[in-house]
């Protein structure tokens, strides 16, 4: 697995106050913890922010029965946070939001996912698309689930909430009636995807 | 005057749209469609309706303005990446095509050709900054232009989504990329106009979707199979159990579009599906 962290720019706008907990992980074994977390440590140096704490998410705790043991065991910490920053593939980001409720900020984009390895069961939820933006559509992957992959709103198609292309609800009908977007954020235009990002990974 | 000034003067504009041929026998599609010309305020082209292989809306667009109709070209994100939207823009301009109406497009296989690939490369929102950059002289890459189009930008939205409030951030987020007029799905029930006037202003211009039915396997087909329709249960009721529907469409349709007019809630009416020579008799028994 291939992940590259993001420009300081981007976060920068994206994080709201000074304590951040942090998510890191191996890359699904691509990595080790070890030059990851210093790539990491540097990054935040950078950012000025206070760490309230770190957790190293291995492969086999990648899955929901272990999430919810850990987010027990490390409540404190988490509960001293004002946003929780994910420095691992865009699939964590996705759920951490379902048990906690601070901002989840995937601090990454992934690049590329291997074939034929195995991964974490949370890697599945990550498209790899190269430009992680499931920050503006309240943590739920649109290139994942949206057929159309809409950036800006839902596309208009939807019959009772439920997606013209497939029987299930529509992903950005899901995030309103969560209230997981705010009006302000739903009207940031979201530009067309660089697809150069992934298309010159070899 | 044209659609533009029509529109921006609050004159209540009525547009239709029609489909390109299937094949390259272009004749009855123009002889079809001349029958609106200084009937109506503009002719929407439709883009590859139905993801259904035609005549391209590009081409169907310059033959009406050709004969003297003014079109509203319509372009989707479906079947086409940006750099084709792009040239498709620039194309349409160079022609004299002003009118762009925008769309992200239905699903590949919602329609007929369910086999190719859906680009979607673009969204709708997308769609209009890429043509407001154009405007301002460049293109998506940085390019500078020769010379610089100038459009006059429409976007659609769809009365019938559930929750409506979704569709009225989408309308504002359109208004913010470029959007300056905006054609609406079909729309039965007026009160949902009143709800989006209340969100979105008097002064955003709307044209509402009105449709003629002429058989109840084009009622059917439009609910199993249009994306978005959705047509309330009094309305089917007016259907059930007769033989002619088609004069009950033509009632029903004019009767809509006077109540529409009455209204004032919206600056105009556009024809869905509907046949010229039908929408030519609503508008003699609307005297319109």
């Amino acid at each position: 697995m291939r992940i590259e962290i993001k420009k300081i720019e981007e976060i920068k706008n994206l994080i709201s106050g000074k304590k951040i907990f942090i998510f890191s992980c191996d890359n699904c074994g691509f990595e080790s913890f070890e030059k990851k977390n210093k790539e990491v440590f540097f990054y935040l140096a950078e950012l000025k922010t206070e760490i309230v704490g770190i957790y190293n998410l291995t492969m086999d705790k990648c899955n929901v029965g272990s999430l919810k043991k850990i987010i027990d065991e490390i409540e404190d910490d988490i509960n001293r946070a004002d946003n929780i920053l994910t420095f691992t593939c865009g699939g964590l980001p996705q759920i951490l939001p379902n048990y906690i409720k601070k901002p989840v900020i995937p601090a990454t984009n992934t690049l590329k996912i291997e074939p034929g390895r195995s991964l974490g069961s949370f890697a599945r939820l990550c498209s790899a698309c190269g430009e992680c933006w499931i920050y503006y559509t309240g943590n739920l992957c649109m290139e994942k689930l949206c057929p159309k992959k809409m950036r800006n709103g839902p596309c208009g198609g939807a019959e009772d909430g439920i997606c013209e292309v497939y029987e299930r609800l529509c992903p950005w009908v899901i995030l309103f009636r969560t209230n997981r977007i705010s009006e302000e954020d739903f009207l940031k235009i979201i530009p067309p995807k660089d697809f150069s990002k992934i298309l010159l990974q070899e | 005057m044209n659609f533009e000034e029509k529109l921006k003067s609050g004159r209540f504009v009525i547009t239709a749209e029609v489909s390109p041929p299937r094949g390259v026998d272009v004749s009855s599609f123009v002889s079809r469609t001349l029958i609106l010309k200084d009937r109506i305020d503009a002719v929407n082209v439709t883009d590859f309706q139905n993801v259904g292989v035609r005549i391209t809306s590009l081409v169907g667009s310059y033959l009406l303005l050709k004969d003297g109709i003014e079109p509203i070209f319509q372009i989707t994100a479906r079947d086409r990446n940006r750099v084709a939207i792009s040239g498709e823009l620039l194309s349409a301009y160079a022609l004299g095509i002003r009118n762009v109406l925008v769309l992200t497009g239905d699903y590949t296989t919602t329609g007929i050709a369910k086999s190719a690939k859906p680009v979607f490369d673009l969204d709708a929102v997308n769609i209009l900054k890429i043509a407001k950059g154009l405007e301002s002289g460049e293109d998506f890459t940085g390019k500078k232009l020769n010379k610089s189009p100038n459009f006059f930008l429409g976007a659609v939205f769809n009365p019938n989504l559930t929750p409506l409030d979704i569709e009225i951030l989408k309308i504002k987020k359109k208004i913010l990329a470029g959007a300056e007029f905006f054609q609406t799905q079909l729309v039965f029930d007026l009160s949902i106009m009143e709800r989006v006037r209340e969100k979105v202003g008097g002064e955003i211009k709307i044209i509402a979707g009105v449709t003629i039915f002429k058989s109840v396997e084009m009622i059917e087909y439009m609910i199993n199979n249009v994306p978005g329709i959705k047509i309330p249960k009094y309305i089917l009721e007016k259907f059930e159990g007769k033989d002619n529907i088609r004069s009950i469409g033509i009632e029903l349709c004019v009767d809509l579009c006077s109540k529409m007019k009455e209204s004032k809630l919206v600056d105009g009416v556009h024809f869905l599906a509907s046949r010229p020579s039908d929408i030519i008799e609503v508008m003699n028994i609307l005297r319109w």
